[in-house]
């Protein structure tokens, strides 16, 4: 089983078009990107200005319903 | 405002990029992410970054520790969680990370009363990464290594040096020292004469170079077996003193043909005892020579210790009452 880990955001990044969110996986000493380490199950959580909901977009459950 | 959870990053091998739509307007709140090291080319430290809309990195976020390669990781990424300048304690299943690591017991009273108490079962590692400069230093009135049986190895070291005034080597499988390059020199030196080299053990003891041919001389010395061998093409002097266990059977003193008359090998400068329960045997390439001080005897007696034929210093011949001195061989 994967360890659990946590890593540290910089609070009230806003995202607007063509920002990009880039999940990577770094050197540690040279800081340029390890091959070969899968990334899966990525999910980002946000507050949403304006968005649609689509494939990639979830409204939670609740939050929905409140919006609807 | 509302809360939502986005996707589209997909899978596959990092980076993995999501780009934000023109229509959309979010704050960033967490991501999550899973890191599948098991094919990784090396350690690594997942990392989020954020880049805006004219290409120019806003961000970079990195998990606070590294993941070594062939391991993953489930990782959190939220405000206001430690970031990767330092940790603020010492954590489990997270490398810890940092510039330094002090770790100091103040008081006794942990379990075993030892202080500090490391325990692993796969091993514990002590590394100095700086092969010039790094130290791994113990310091204590006391050091215990239980190797359970197992081998206690120095590997690549210059110089092995014992500073103490006695080191005692219990063994029950046998010592071997070997110098695989250059001159294998074992030195046993103190401010006493009594300084010596005691070795002593059920198994066998090996003092060898490596190679067939040793140009330097080596002492072989295995109580094992039915003898002790001590050869040296070149002189091979000074010991103060060589005690070898009465199991010994055989003590064979040899010197190659590049000693000449006149050459050293051994000076002992009290009572050789020689017992042995066959023959004695000298056997030279040349002459076989006995000097006596002044005053001093060549005796041969009985078994009752009683003597049979003397050849005093003075050059006069003594043989036993009544016994004639025969020339008939």
């Amino acid at each position: 089983m994967a360890r659990k880990m946590i890593g540290a955001l910089a609070p009230g990044i806003e995202l607007t078009g063509d920002y990009i969110v880039r999940i990577t996986a770094l050197d540690p000493a040279s800081g340029l990107v390890v091959a070969d380490v899968n990334v899966t199950n990525v999910s980002m959580q946000v507050d949403a200005e304006t968005a649609d909901a689509g494939s990639d977009v979830k409204l939670l459950p609740p939050l929905y319903a409140h919006e609807a | 405002m509302a809360e939502m959870q986005v996707l589209g990053f997909g899978n596959g091998n990092a980076p993995r990029e999501r780009n934000t739509k023109a229509q959309e307007d979010f704050t960033l709140l967490a991501i999550q992410a899973s890191f599948d090291g098991s094919a990784a080319v090396g350690s690594f430290v997942p990392t989020v970054q954020i880049i805006s809309d004219a290409g120019e990195l806003v961000g970079t976020f990195p998990m606070a520790g590294t993941v070594a390669a062939g391991d993953s990781a489930d990782v959190t990424f939220a405000p206001f969680l430690r970031d990767d300048v330092g940790l603020t304690g010492i954590y489990y299943d997270v490398v810890n990370t940092g510039r330094w690591l002090d770790i100091q017991a103040t008081t006794d009273l942990s379990p075993d009363s030892g202080g500090i108490s490391l325990v692993a079962p796969k091993g514990i590692y002590l590394v100095s990464t700086d092969p010039a400069e790094g130290q791994v230093q113990i310091d204590a009135n006391f050091l215990l290594v239980d190797l359970h049986g197992n081998v206690f190895r120095v590997v690549d070291a210059s110089l092995i040096e014992l500073n103490t005034d006695q080191f005692t080597a219990l063994t029950t499988a046998g010592w071997d020292l070997e110098a695989t390059s250059g001159q294998g020199t074992l030195v046993v030196s103190g401010a006493s004469e009594e300084s010596s080299l005691t070795l002593s053990g059920s198994e066998s003891f090996v003092f060898a170079r490596s190679g067939a041919t040793y140009p330097q001389g080596y002492v072989d010395v295995n109580p094992s077996v039915s003898s002790v061998f001590i050869s040296a093409d070149d002189s091979f002097s000074k010991f103060c003193r060589m005690t070898f266990d009465s199991s010994v059977p055989n003590l064979l003193i040899h010197v190659t043909d590049g000693a000449t008359a006149g050459d050293v090998v051994a000076t002992i400068n009290h009572d050789i005892d020689l017992t042995a329960g066959n023959d004695i045997q000298l056997t030279a390439g040349k002459d076989v020579l006995v000097f006596l001080k002044a005053g001093g005897t060549v005796e041969v007696r009985d078994h009752s210790n009683l003597p049979i034929f003397r050849i005093n210093e003075d050059g006069s011949l003594q043989g036993k009452t009544g016994k004639a001195l025969t020339f008939n061989l």
